[in-house]
């Protein structure tokens, strides 16, 4: 509340306060959402910051959270980035790898079989998972990460949202269900074809 | 016990799929980061001390815009048309070379006190509403051509309009609180082309030269992810004169644009003039849904159009078509409230439209469909996140249907 309160009134104590809290993490998740390129994420850093610098004075402490209001912003940045830059190639290159796996590659997304190791590892299913994530909501995306990248648990996400945990838990099957649509939806489409919009 | 067991195996799964995207996942760079720290605070400190330099967030925020007002139809008409024309070219810049230089058209923009510009949503051959801005600092003064009763002041510091109805010399406030922040006109303008400006790889067209209004004028586009933005500037002076902006569904055309025009300051009032009655009602537009917008096809098939639904659903053709709408609501002698309430409804109806959330876009096909053809759709969508489309039928059911079986 105290850097809420601060950003408003233009302190700049506030804002580096809100730095110092949010930028590293800001840059983990951002950098979890794009494909192995240092600069693409420093450039969608920065505007994402920059962003929040310009608006931060009109930051609504009763619209949310300090964090899901940056990340709001990030997720605007990502979704430009991807509509500016990335190649449809890549997907269309890890949709067609999806295509030609060997196993029931719908039992592993809703969960009823395990992913073997070798898909785990593989940077197809990376590209497939990030783009799946770029397509949800800000607030999706940044609950998918917390409890299941960050392995935070639900009460701690609560706490961190200031909700509670019976509908950060509703939220959460929510999430879930719209990653593994959006998933099927990804990977059923005709690789080369698909227009990302997230 | 069996079913938290089955939950935390689920949960693993889950966080195997989901940690593949930690994988050669890039680690901050420190260095980097230090000095975004620096210029982010210098960003942050002239914004604060420039309370009208933000640029606007995003119109997806939108949740709430109350409004003050009665004699709904053409006030909606222009508060929907007022909300469009302010966000208008958000996204100038880019660099060129040449005689006259994208640098040289912008420089007008950058300096101007003062500007006033002719704005028209849609195709110019299409005769839609001309609407008329004066724009001085944070105010601007608009009228439209299809309402020459109306005079909107617009103050996008105290997000606030006044709205005028010169033959009943009737005032209301239009209350934009809730919106996301709008900036000073002038100001928007300025922070994009600087901060574009400053990105090497932002795109300009020179588009060679063409007779626009009498003048031999040369054009630029520059194109942004969310926009196209062409700006055509006399070839002498490198003043604009005419600017098009495509994005989305909506296309903005600005013509006879001119620069630092001395205007009184009178014209920019945000009293009430003497004389003139302040009207005080009030409606609550809560984030317009389906539903709502499917109650105003209803509205305005069974009340505008002899139960055949319109000929379009796009905001600039509802303005076209305002007055007459307003005519009929005279006519059918509604009682104050009701009237309030069916302007209500319509303003949801619009409000869908103008700030549509789906992915992609949009599609109407009700033109010369009547009211109750169920196996005619209408209008079709896909909301975010979904799979299928959302199909409205002729009968106003909604059916969730799968892409490949959409309407041709």
């Amino acid at each position: 509340m105290e850097i809420a309160e601060g950003l408003q009134q233009g302190n700049r104590d506030a804002w580096l306060s809100l730095y110092e809290l949010y930028a590293e993490k800001l840059w983990c998740n951002i950098a979890r959402l794009m494909v192995h390129d240092p600069a693409s994420v420093a450039d969608v850093v920065q505007e994402t910051l920059l962003s929040a610098a310009r608006s931060a004075k009109n930051f609504d402490p009763r619209r949310g959270s300090l964090w899901s209001w940056i990340w709001a912003i990030a997720k605007r940045q990502v979704a430009l980035h991807y509509r500016k830059r990335t190649s449809k190639a890549i997907i269309a290159h890890a949709q067609q790898w999806w295509s030609l796996l060997d196993g029931q590659t719908s039992d592993w997304i809703e969960g009823r079989e395990k992913l073997p190791a070798e898909v785990l590892e593989s940077a197809e299913l990376a590209t497939l998972v990030r783009y799946t994530l770029a397509e949800l909501s800000a607030e999706y995306q940044t609950l998918l990460m917390a409890k299941y990248v960050d392995g935070l648990t639900v009460e701690e996400i609560a706490e961190e949202a200031n909700g509670s945990s019976v509908a950060v838990r509703s939220k959460l099957a929510r999430a879930k269900k719209a990653f593994r649509q959006v998933f099927k939806r990804l990977t059923q489409s005709t690789p080369g074809i698909l227009e990302m919009a997230p | 016990m069996k079913f938290n067991k089955k939950n935390q195996s689920d949960d693993a799964k889950f966080s195997s799929l989901l940690s593949s995207v930690e994988r050669k996942s890039i680690a901050p760079d420190r260095e980097f980061l230090n000095k975004l720290k620096e210029e982010s605070t210098k960003t942050f400190e002239a914004s604060s001390s420039n309370g009208s330099g933000h640029l606007r967030e995003s119109i997806n925020t939108i949740s709430i815009w109350r409004t003050i007002m009665k004699s709904p139809i053409t006030k909606i008409a222009a508060a929907v048309v007022i909300v469009s024309g302010v966000l208008i070219a958000m996204h100038f810049s880019g660099l060129s070379t040449g005689t006259v230089t994208f640098a040289d058209v912008i420089k007008p923009i950058l300096n101007a006190q003062t500007a006033v510009l002719d704005i028209i949503i849609g195709e110019e051959e299409a005769g839609g509403p001309v609407i008329h801005d004066q724009i001085k600092g944070s105010r601007i003064r608009r009228t439209i051509s299809s309402m020459d009763d109306e005079v909107s002041i617009i103050d996008l510091e105290a997000m606030r309009i006044l709205t005028l109805t010169v033959s009943k010399k009737e005032a209301a406030y239009i209350d934009l609180k809730g919106l996301p922040s709008m900036p000073n006109y002038m100001d928007t303008l300025r922070n994009i082309i600087s901060e574009l400006q400053e990105k090497p790889d932002f795109e300009v067209e020179e588009l060679g030269t063409q007779e626009i209004d009498g003048r031999e004028a040369i054009g630029f586009l520059a194109r942004h992810p969310k926009v196209e933005l062409t700006i055509w500037a006399d070839s002498e002076t490198a003043l604009p004169v005419r600017l098009e902006q495509v994005g989305g569904q909506m296309k903005i055309i600005c013509k006879n644009v001119k620069f630092d025009v001395p205007m009184d300051e009178s014209l920019f009032s945000m009293e009430v003039p003497e004389g003139y009655t302040l009207q005080e009602a009030e409606l609550d537009l809560l984030g317009a849904t389906e539903e709502d917008f499917i109650e105003g096809l209803r509205i305005r098939a069974e009340v505008f159009g002899g139960d055949q639904f319109p000929d379009s659903v796009a905001v600039e053709d509802f303005i076209k078509e305002a007055p007459s709408m307003e005519k009929k609501i005279d006519e059918l002698g509604l009682a104050g409230e009701a009237e309030i309430e069916l302007g209500m409804k319509i303003t949801r109806h619009l409000l869908f439209i103008r700030f549509f959330k789906g992915q992609g876009q949009w599609h109407y096909a009700g033109n010369g469909v009547k009211l109750g053809d169920a196996e005619t759709a209408i209008f079709w969508y896909q909301p975010e996140g979904a799979e299928t489309y959302r199909v409205i039928y002729g009968d106003l059911s909604v059916r969730d249907v799968a892409p490949e079986n959409l309407p041709k």
